[in-house]
């Protein structure tokens, strides 16, 4: 038995040869200080490394996937749109308050009507390959990718109905309709291109340079290996204040955090969660960067499916689920709790009064009005057909958080008698129920399901969250009908021509969801971000913006 | 203490099916029961800590013995017996049944795991059982060719000729000799089965593929990953104890099968 | 040996039909990663359109024609989610993909098989205890787990390891200094991969090894006088060999695209991650590729087991001795 013994504590040391970097709260005050003095030589060593890469001034930063060849027409995801942006400058951009702030263009620019913009381009702009940014470059971006494979841009396009070059820098668009997000949605959003390099290209994926006006050139690129950026000469912004930057492929997370904590890498694309707060705050060459986090954790119902088609009973499922407490017990401080309205609710245009109530007796009223009065041995309601009340969640096995989520909103459903049966499958086959084939009107085969979308909920998301006109609201996946919000939309959308109008008509909008409850939205999660400000001290970052964004490495 | 290994082997596997029967007797609380006391260190209340959501760990991996066992030894013994049963038929008879058979064979080891493994669980709607249907599915092929090999290597052997040409069945040779020669191999096999059906759970749930809502001592270490516990020093109370539940019952399914070895085994038996 | 070649032929093409249709069987859509971040922000329309673009739209046996002309043309064309040239992304993945697994496979098989010879040849005056025990425990970790607490230990604590890539990425090394670099790389993801498949080795090769010690023919030879340690070489570890051997060559096609888990977490650039991606995006085309590639493979390597096999039968050869 004795061999036994040994054996299980071999185990538990190999399991357990761990106690590294951070602070093991577990370790006894002078091993860690002891493990701190090996942490301090380290970092001493560390310190003659990095003096070193000061002088050749390189940064190596994570990236989270490959995002090929980082053109607008081949990068694939939002991680793709950060490192995009260094490399292709935008009309607009958004500062690190998240306003919009003119970019390439001179300040006095023109806006009529929300319809006509009219803007002037900045002297000094040129591309990478040494031809300058002309008024044909800006046209030439706002019309070629109507004909590509890129959603986002291609919506862009859709919006304009013409662009005229009024000099060689003075370039006028009209849109089809009036857009009071125009400056965001559109300057801010599409990527200007050499016409030079896309010119008679049938299909943008095939050019292979990756040609931008950008602060960074590409320089290298290996597929499922890394990029590296170097900086460009006599960048029109101001100068730039870190040469080259390294880019390694690293998609799994416990490796990124270890080679932050080990200083191989400066900073990464991705974020961290917020139990690892702490350790890392520990460690002195370290700091963590909270923001302001702009996409929401959503829990969707299939507003169309018996019975989550009666408003009551939604209604009933927010009082019986303790939103405030799933916010806290996921993300603690490190969230901005959800509301009725679907907008963060430190936006100036969101509607007060909208926040979840946690009260299960309300709940049961509620439930007991629309005839779920039975109870079964289990302690499940019955519906009219003798039926339990039992519903499938459907989430994202690869997301553990939501998982989290659902077994939280399992728990508090029972105390009111709704039975919740937790699927959890891989994104794709979660989305081919939710939403099969990514278009609305092809309907949907879900009860309950998590979700988030990755944008801010302006008026325009809003409205293509929740209009019943498919054509509109392309993002409904809910399928949710409702008189009141579609009549308010016909109402008013067509007047909508400035920024007052706009909210006002949003203001409504969330007055509208806030009763109806079409979904719950959980929080809006800030993210949470690690840079190692002992090799580079400039790092910026704000609401809803990357440390790895231009204003991190252009003294603008 | 190595001459009594199965003795040992039967008391830990024993006391491992025990925990699972009686999970909701021993475990000090519900284990789906959260809280807000999240990521609480070991305390009289919670021997070992809390998780992410503030559920008692010590419960959960109680309770997660049900799952994993059940996952580990029906994915074991689909796997084992569609493999075996198939490597006897293809060794022993040959012709064109061994010809069918080999063919299913290599091209059950050229079908490729991942997506495989997604299509099974779309079309049994992601229930319990699907992760160990999947995991027996996808690995029974190896354990054919081998039985196959041995299978033919059993059937040359000089006593089984002479009971053959004394005109014993087939069944009666397959129950009575060549399982009891492949039977140490196959508890081996069975050990492993077991012990990769309760692994694949979390390393499924690693790439986003596993079902991570049932508590099992697989979805437990994904998550306590998930959360870091390496970097934050929870692994001691959070992955180490399943991970012992784990690593206690392979152990368990060795020594068991180590002993079967000496029984079976006629030169060691001599 | 036409007979062989005829049956492995029939399985390459079940192989290349059925290549053709998983991809398809898989609940969802390549739109979104053909279309980039927001599918949402198109008409159906414009969707029907993209669709129609790749021939999605169209009955299957169109689309079979069009995979079999592309597959015989080796005209594999682009991945929809990564925007390449399928032949360039397995190229540049295939080489470090067959280090990795042709190492492991090896080791593994050679520290597995020796394990279980050793433990096998003690078993009697039973000493095999603590390795057949030691080697169940260290086997029923998962692997990604050996893989972060490698990374932990030896990369990040002691640094005798780097923690990413397959090799310095930004150095130019050449020579001797890049072939130490790439060893260096290699050393933890190999380590972890060769832990984790240990056990089906150890397990066969000393189940074999104890069947074979039995056999007539090795009590023959020590009759005969033939000294213990050659009994051991010659015969019993010859003819052992045989069941490691099919185990070895099923594990050569499975470590193709098999260490996944290992290549994430070392963010080794192998075939694994890149099927896994393709997998996720639902990439037809990138899929059918590289599934084809590992089953190729894995064909390859059973075809050249069944063929050896009969060279190293060992009641063939010891037959024709006495």
């Amino acid at each position: 038995m004795k061999k036994l013994t040994v054996l299980a504590l071999v185990a538990a040391m190999t399991l357990g040869l761990t106690a590294c970097g951070g602070n093991s709260s577990s370790a006894s005050t002078s091993e860690s200080e002891a493990a701190q003095e090996t942490k301090q030589e380290e970092t001493e060593e560390k310190k003659e490394e990095t003096k070193e890469t000061e002088a050749s001034d390189t940064l190596t930063i994570a990236i989270t996937n490959d995002e090929n060849t980082l053109s607008p027409f081949t990068y694939v995801s939002g991680t793709g749109l950060t490192a995009n942006r260094l490399v292709y400058d935008t009309l607009f951009t958004t500062d690190m308050e998240n306003n919009v702030i003119p970019w390439m263009v001179e300040d006095d620019y023109k806006v009529e009507d929300s319809k006509v913009y009219t803007v002037t381009l900045k002297d000094g702009l040129k591309f990478h390959n040494g031809n300058p940014v002309t008024a044909e470059d800006i046209k030439f971006s706002f019309e070629y990718p109507a004909n590509q494979n890129v959603s986002g841009q291609r919506k862009v396009c859709n919006m304009i109905e013409k662009i005229e070059i009024l000099d060689e820098k003075t370039i006028q668009f009209t849109l089809t309709e009036t857009n009071v997000n125009f400056l965001r949605d559109g300057f801010a959003y599409i990527r200007i291109l050499d016409d030079e390099v896309y010119e008679g290209v049938e299909d943008g994926t095939t050019v292979t340079e990756t040609i931008g006006s950008g602060p960074y050139r590409l320089t290298e690129y290996k597929t499922g290996e890394y990029y590296k950026l170097e900086a460009v000469e006599d960048y029109f912004a101001g100068d730039i204040a870190v040469q080259n930057i390294n880019m390694p492929i690293m998609s799994d997370s416990t490796a990124i955090q270890q080679a932050l904590l080990a200083g191989e890498i400066a900073a990464s694309t991705g974020s961290i969660g917020i139990e690892m707060v702490d350790t890392f705050e520990a460690v002195p060459e370290l700091s963590v960067v909270k923001n302001a986090g702009y996409a929401p954790m959503i829990i969707n119902f299939n507003d169309g499916r018996e019975p989550f088609d009666q408003v009551e009973f939604r209604q009933a499922i927010s009082y019986a689920v303790d939103v405030n407490g799933i916010a806290d017990t996921l993300y603690g401080d490190y969230c901005l709790v959800g509301t009725k309205g679907a907008v963060r609710s430190d936006l100036p245009y969101a509607v007060e009064g909208l926040e979840y109530v946690y009260d299960t007796e309300k709940a049961i009223d509620l439930l007991e009005g629309l005839g779920y009065k039975e109870v079964g041995d289990d302690g499940i309601r019955l519906d009219k057909d003798g039926d339990p009340l039992s519903f499938e969640i459907i989430t994202y096995s690869g997301n553990a958080t939501r998982s989290r989520a659902c077994e939280l909103i399992k728990e508090q459903l029972q105390e009111v008698g709704i039975d919740i049966e937790i699927k959890s499958m891989d994104m794709d086959t979660a989305d081919a129920y939710i939403w099969p084939e990514f278009e609305v009107s092809a309907g949907r085969d879900y009860d309950m399901s998590t979700w988030g979308w990755s944008s801010t909920i302006s008026m325009t998301y809003l409205i293509s969250l929740c209009s019943s006109d498919f054509e509109v609201g392309t993002y409904n996946v809910m399928g949710y009908v409702s008189e009141n919000f579609d009549k308010l939309v016909d109402e008013k959308l067509a007047e909508v021509s400035s920024i007052e109008e706009m909210e006002e008509l949003l203001k409504g909008l969330q007055e509208v969801i806030g009763e109806e409850v079409p979904l719950l939205t959980i929080a809006f999660p800030d993210t949470l971000q690690v840079c190692n400000t002992k090799v580079y001290d400039g790092w910026k970052s704000g609401a809803g913006a990357n440390v790895v964004n231009i204003f991190s490495f252009v003294n603008a | 203490m190595s001459k009594h290994m199965t003795r040992i082997g039967a008391v830990i596997l024993t006391l491992m099916v025990l925990l699972a029967v009686f999970a909701p007797v021993l475990s000090p609380h519900n284990p789906y029961a959260s809280s807000t006391a999240t990521y609480q260190l070991p305390s009289l209340e919670h021997p070992l800590g809390t998780n992410d959501i503030g559920q008692d760990i010590l419960s959960e991996v109680i309770y997660g013995a049900r799952t994993s066992l059940a996952i580990g030894f029906f994915s074991a013994a689909i796997s084992l017996t569609i493999g075996t049963v198939l490597g006897l038929l293809s060794g022993w008879y040959g012709g064109w049944l061994d010809r069918l058979i080999a063919k299913l064979t290599a091209f059950m080891l050229t079908v490729p795991y991942l997506p495989t493994v997604i299509i099974i669980s779309a079309f049994t709607k992601h229930s319990i059982y699907s992760t160990s249907l999947v995991l027996g599915i996808m690995s029974w092929a190896g354990t054919t060719r081998i039985v196959r090999t041995q299978t033919m290597a059993i059937r040359e052997k000089d006593y089984i000729q002479t009971i053959r040409a004394m005109g014993a069945s087939d069944y009666y040779i397959f129950s009575h000799h060549v399982i009891r020669e492949l039977t140490p191999w196959l508890m081996y096999q069975f050990a492993g089965r077991v012990k990769s059906g309760i692994l694949s759970e979390s390393s499924l749930s690693f790439l986003g593929l596993g079902s991570t809502t049932q508590k099992s001592w697989g979805t437990m270490i994904y998550y306590a990953q998930e959360k870091n516990a390496l970097l934050t020093g929870s692994w001691l109370w959070w992955i180490v104890p399943p991970g012992l539940c784990i690593i206690l019952v392979s152990c368990a399914l060795i020594m068991i099968s180590y002993g079967f070895e000496e029984k079976t085994d006629r030169r060691l038996s001599r | 040996m036409k007979k062989r070649v005829f049956h492995y032929t029939i399985i390459l093409v079940v192989v290349i039909i059925i290549n053709f249709f998983i991809p398809r069987l898989l609940p969802g859509t390549p739109l979104k990663s053909i279309v980039g971040e927001n599918p949402g922000d198109l008409t159906a329309a414009e969707k029907m359109g993209i669709l129609e673009a790749y021939h999605l739209n169209e009955p299957m046996y169109k689309q079979f024609g069009y995979y079999l002309k592309e597959l015989f043309t080796l005209n594999w064309g682009n991945s929809y989610a990564k925007r390449q040239p399928i032949s360039e992304l397995i190229r540049s993945r295939l080489g470090w993909t067959l280090l990795l697994a042709g190492c492991s496979t090896l080791l593994s098989t050679i520290i597995g098989t020796c394990l279980g010879a050793v433990s096998a040849l003690r078993r009697k005056k039973r000493k095999d205890v603590p390795v057949v025990l030691a080697t169940t425990v260290v086997s029923s970790i998962p692997s990604f787990w050996i893989a972060i607490i490698l990374l932990a230990v030896f990369g990040v604590k002691l640094r005798w390891f780097p923690i990413y890539g397959a090799y310095d990425m930004w150095e130019s090394y050449t020579g001797l200094a890049r072939a130490a670099d790439i060893l260096k790389h290699l050393a933890l993801p190999l380590f972890t991969l060769v832990i984790s498949s240990l056990m089906a080795f150890f397990s066969t090769s000393r189940y074999s090894t104890l069947r074979v010690m039995e056999e007539d023919y090795v009590k023959m030879a020590r009759l005969r006088g033939i000294t213990g340690s050659r009994v051991t070489f010659c015969y019993v570890f010859r003819n052992a060999l045989i069941p490691v051997f099919t185990l070895f060559m099923m594990d050569v096609g499975y470590m193709l695209g098999g260490s996944v888990l290992v290549e994430t977490v070392f963010s080794y650039p192998g075939l694994g991650t890149l099927m896994k991606e393709a997998v996720m995006a639902r990439d037809y085309p990138l899929m059918q590729y590289t599934f084809l590639m590992s089953s190729v493979v894995t064909i390859a390597a059973l075809f050249l087991s069944d063929i050896l096999y009969h060279r190293i039968d060992p009641r063939v050869e010891v037959n024709g001795n006495e």
